[in-house]
């Protein structure tokens, strides 16, 4: 299972050389013309004073010196972290412990596989404004279901300190399905022939688990990881219906301030500086965890 | 990439764009008619009355076309990004508080040379105030609606209290909180629930700081004035509602979850319910003849919130002088009864009252939202359609949010508040 | 990864025809009913959704407990059906999504397939910066790319929506781990035998790539069914909408109250489809992830 060797190059008549442009051309096309350029302007911006309209002025760093005595900023950048490690680990340890369940032979497992995945599909404002509902505290059904246990009414969305926690878990109920199928995909490739054998040698269910299994799925968990954290990172629609980024600023996260400041303020520069320190924290996070991991070639 | 095949594959791919692009553009006007298009709500009976006015238009017009489009959800969004490319439609429906950043920065037209003298004389000084600005006239307001007190009519005679029916003998607070206790008392659960619909629309609670006599931006309109003894009270008057539990903490400026406050009604927590005409569909589907209307509460002050839409042409338009003759049909007299026959709206012109406009029924709670309308004071008009009011509206969703959850003491947010706000204003 | 990857699709795990033989033991029972437990709160919201749906004005509120509307109502479909072109909505994503899925899968092939099997110059410079592409929020290069598709004259036009999300880097991504798989030996073999570079890649390479079709397809047309923000900002008019951008222009608006009970019914219309595609297709769709090589 392990990665192959660097590809050697196919060498031989010129034409050869012309090849891999050909192949790569059109997604270089598309991605010159409607990402790169959208992409410089929006670097471009971040180093201007901009009304929603009005022409630009060169402010140089200035927007970038604001960020540091924005209370709000400091604020969402704190959501923004705490959201993301409430969500990211904990869909894809759900995710595996789906997929590793349903690995296996079971009854219905077609169906347990469909059921689990179909939250990614339904749209975000739906999933926000029906979440809002069931949690609501006074008439939603998660509350009544509560009292009849006898259990009393929790503040989901209406305490600030339990706010984050009911968006992390509508957001890892989103999540887990993706987890889960991905997952699946990986563990069906780990050789039965390797677990079989270390179970001849004597290892329980849990010690060939932890030494067989998830080292194996290793790369997988590198890329799962760091498409979760861009999913946290932008996830946009969701926490605008169900909160709005409260109670208070409890819910705030930093890509909603990236579109409070480009559409409620008609600050695009100071939006684009956001941006791009939500690019570089993503950037940052993806370096570390490829020297962490020496996987160098399993993303970046 | 420049090598000879990358480029043959280059130009198919520029000749795929531009071939696309040019059947897109044929699907546009052609030369010799003028089109216009005029962006919506998608509120089908508003579409329909949209286009009937348009084609009335356009049979007066030959060489004219008109066609109806609806405004997606994101309103800045879509629009600041359509304005960005000129290709914003050229009639755009657009609330008050939506329309001041629009209007100061060049994105709409001045409408003066198109509207007729006397339109002037049949909107009050507010309404009118909404899209005049010093430099021209960026929008007419073409209907409107405002927040009253609906009211379960078993709890009124639960506690024996007769609700007032007349503006002048509205609840004043202190009267309000004593009968909030008692309706409390009598559902169990909460007295009343307020209109918000999320953070977007913070600034309904707004009126409250008029009815003590205070303002949130001063008479310039530009200079914030949360800071006033009057602003202050106001916040501890709202604080008490959550303190004393008569709202559920679930209504609150910025809670998600649809209408909040017309569920809240409708499964029997509160008695009452301070919102817009848009709660009467609501109610009379769940509760049919179970509940009445009073006027919207007061203090020192009178003052209720500003809803509606306001017709705008846009600086993208090509044809904008047809286009403002075409707001000015639209908001004729005659006009503006028909649409708000058909939609159920509440007139912008005062000479249009309920019976006028004949509506298919509640015509006595549409005259009160007329009668109502009036007391929307001026200065709350000129500070919610200013250039920065959708900055200070996020300010005040969040602060206000602070306070009410008593993070914040109404002292606190009143200063914390004071300070963003200034930081918006002297951008 | 290499060969075993590639052939995974056609081993039955071996384990697993084993214990299908035996009848399933009580364990695995257990198994099944915590599952199913879970199922049912996984399925829940989108349930209460339906029930939403059901009710008269879309509100499934109550004070007390209950699953089911006392007087369910077809009221909401009926009404959005008649009052919105939700069909329209429907072929307009049904007919975007295809397009751009189609489209997406053979960029994503062949840049995976160069990027995997070629060195070349700006091949490192490429790859990051596509994935850099992926962590730009949306909002700072809406409206910066917005004057690039208004420049070419596409706004308005399906192909607005098409053509810049027919570039999509999870696709990729994928169809580049996918390829570093496929044997270099098998396609130096097709050269050996006098073929050209594009008949190894359309006569030996593409044959393998079946399930990473599958997938590509699969994960393409769930992102582009529910694509919001751009198709938002460049469709106009409401006949030419998709359906997130249709439901959108229903609720989100400071200007008026949000019909739920519609949007509610025209959510349930457009996910179950989905969730009976992916209960008919799972088990391809699984397996073509795992012999993609995302692992």
């Amino acid at each position: 299972m392990s990665r192959p060797a660097e590809t050697p190059v196919p060498t031989g008549r010129r034409g050869r050389r012309l090849t891999p442009y050909v192949f790569l051309g059109p997604a270089a096309l598309l991605f010159l013309t409607f990402s790169l350029v959208p992409i410089v302007i929006a670097i471009a911006l971040s180093f201007q004073d901009t009304q929603t309209l009005g022409e630009g002025q060169w402010v140089g760093t200035q927007n970038f010196e604001e960020l540091g005595s924005d209370r709000l900023f400091r604020t969402a950048l704190l959501n923004t972290v705490v959201f993301a490690v409430g969500t990211v680990p904990t869909s894809m340890a759900i995710g595996l412990a789906l997929a590793t369940a349903l690995n296996r032979p079971l009854p219905g497992r077609g169906l347990f596989r469909a059921l689990f995945f179909v939250p990614m599909v339904a749209a975000g404002v739906v999933v926000g404004v029906v979440m809002s509902w069931i949690f609501n505290t006074d008439y939603g059904v998660a509350n009544n279901a509560l009292e009849i246990l006898g259990l009393g009414r929790i503040p989901w969305l209406t305490s600030p300190s339990m706010a984050m926690l009911t968006l992390i878990l509508v957001v890892v109920w989103t999540r887990v399905g993706f987890c889960m199928v991905i997952y699946l995909g990986a563990l069906q490739s780990v050789p039965a022939e390797i677990v079989e054998a270390a179970s001849i040698d004597g290892a329980g269910p849990w010690a060939r688990f932890r030494r067989i299994t998830l080292p194996m799925l290793a790369p997988t968990t590198s890329i799962l990881l760091i498409l979760n954290v861009v999913f946290s990172l932008q996830a946009f629609d969701i926490i605008y219906v169900l909160t709005g980024g409260g109670p208070g600023f409890s819910t705030t996260v930093l890509i909603q301030y990236v579109f409070r400041s480009a559409f409620q303020d008609g600050q695009m520069g100071y939006a684009a500086a956001l941006g791009l320190v939500l690019v570089a924290i993503l950037l940052l996070f993806t370096l570390l965890r490829q020297r962490a991991s020496k996987k160098a070639e399993s993303f970046l | 990439m420049r090598r000879p095949t990358v480029g043959r594959r280059q130009i198919l791919a520029v000749a795929g764009i531009t071939m696309a692009g040019a059947l897109a553009a044929c699907n546009g006007e052609s030369t010799d008619t003028q089109h216009l298009r005029l962006s919506s709500w998608n509120i089908p009976p508003d579409l329909v009355s949209y286009q009937k006015i348009a084609d009335a238009f356009v049979a007066d017009h030959p060489g004219t076309s008109v066609s109806v489009e609806v405004t997606t959800g994101q309103f800045h969004q879509w629009f600041i990004t359509r304005l960005a490319a000129n290709l914003a439609p050229d009639i755009i429906r657009i609330t008050p508080q939506q329309l001041g950043r629009y209007a100061a920065n060049g994105s709409l037209v001045d409408l003066t040379g198109s509207v007729p003298e006397d339109y002037r004389d049949d909107w009050s000084e507010p309404f009118w105030a909404i899209g005049q600005r010093e430099n021209g006239l960026y929008g007419i307001f073409q209907h409107t609606d405002n927040f009253i007190t609906y009211y379960d009519k078993q709890v009124m005679e639960q506690i024996g209290v007769q609700p007032p029916t007349r503006l002048e003998d509205a609840w004043r607070w202190d009267e309000f909180l004593e009968i909030a206790q008692e309706v409390k008392a009598a559902t169990g659960h909460y007295a009343f629930s307020y209109g918000w619909s999320g953070s977007e629309t913070a600034y309904r609670w707004m009126p409250l700081i008029y009815q003590n006599g205070g303002a949130f931006l001063g008479e310039d309109g530009l200079t914030p004035s949360m800071d006033t003894a009057e602003a202050i009270g106001a916040l501890e008057f709202g604080r008490s509602w959550y303190t004393e539990g008569l709202v559920s903490p679930s209504n609150m400026s910025k809670s998600g979850g649809g209408h909040v406050d017309f569920d809240l009604f409708n499964t029997g927590q509160v008695g009452m319910a301070l919102t817009n005409p848009e709660a009467i569909a609501s109610f009379d589907e769940a509760r049919p003849g179970e509940w009445g209307v009073a006027p919207m509460i007061r203090n020192t002050g009178e003052a209720s919130d500003l809803g509606g839409n306001t017709l705008a042409v846009t600086k993208s338009s090509k044809h904008p002088e047809l286009a403002a003759e075409l707001v000015a049909y639209m908001t004729s007299r005659e006009n503006i009864q028909t649409f708000c026959h058909d939609g159920n709206w509440i007139p912008s012109r005062s000479s249009l009252a309920a019976e006028d406009i004949g509506y298919a029924d509640h015509e006595d709670v549409m005259q009160l939202f007329i009668d109502q309308g009036t007391t929307i004071p001026l200065s709350m008009v000129k500070a919610q359609s200013g250039e920065y009011f959708s900055s200070l509206n996020a300010v005040f969703a969040d602060y206000l949010d602070l306070c009410l959850l008593g993070e914040l003491t109404p002292r606190e947010t009143s200063e914390q508040m004071m300070e963003a706000m200034l930081s918006v204003t002297s951008r | 990864m290499s060969t075993d990857t590639v052939t995974t699709t056609t081993r039955t795990p071996r384990s697993a025809t084993r214990v299908r033989r035996r009848s399933t033991p009580p364990r695995r029972w257990l198994l099944v009913a915590v599952l199913a437990i879970l199922a049912a709160f996984v399925v829940f919201p989108l349930y209460w959704m339906v029930v939403s749906a059901l009710t008269s004005g879309g509100q499934s509120q109550s004070t007390e407990f209950y699953l089911w509307p006392k007087e369910p109502t077809f009221a909401n479909f009926t009404e959005v059906f008649s009052t919105q072109p939700v069909w329209r909505w429907i072929g307009n994503s049904v007919l975007i999504s295809v397009v751009t899925t189609a489209l997406s899968v053979v960029v994503s092939l062949g840049a995976g397939y160069a990027l995997a099997k070629y060195r070349f110059w700006g091949r490192g410079l490429f790859y990051a910066a596509f994935m850099l592409t992926i962590m730009i929020p949306i909002q700072v290069t809406i409206v910066p790319s917005f004057l690039v598709v208004a420049r070419i004259g596409l706004v308005d036009s399906p192909w607005a929506v098409i053509l810049p999300t027919a570039f999509d880097v999870v696709g990729i991504f994928i169809a580049r781990q996918f390829m570093l798989g496929v044997p270099d030996a098998i396609v130096e073999a097709a050269r050996v035998d006098g073929a050209g570079e594009y008949r190894a890649f359309f006569s030996v390479v593409l044959p393998t790539c079946g399930p990473l079709v599958g997938v590509l397809v699969i994960l393409a047309f769930m992102a582009r069914w529910n694509d919001f923000l751009w198709p938002m900002v460049v469709l106009q008019g409401a006949e030419n909408l998709t359906v997130p951008v249709g439901l959108s222009t229903l609720t989100n608006n400071p200007a008026f109250a949000s019909p739920w009970g519609a949007v509610m019914a025209v959510a349930t219309v457009t996910v179950l489809p989905i969730l009976a595609v992916f209960l008919v297709f799972q088990k391809q769709f699984v397996q073509g992830i795992s012999s993609t090589g995302i692992k």
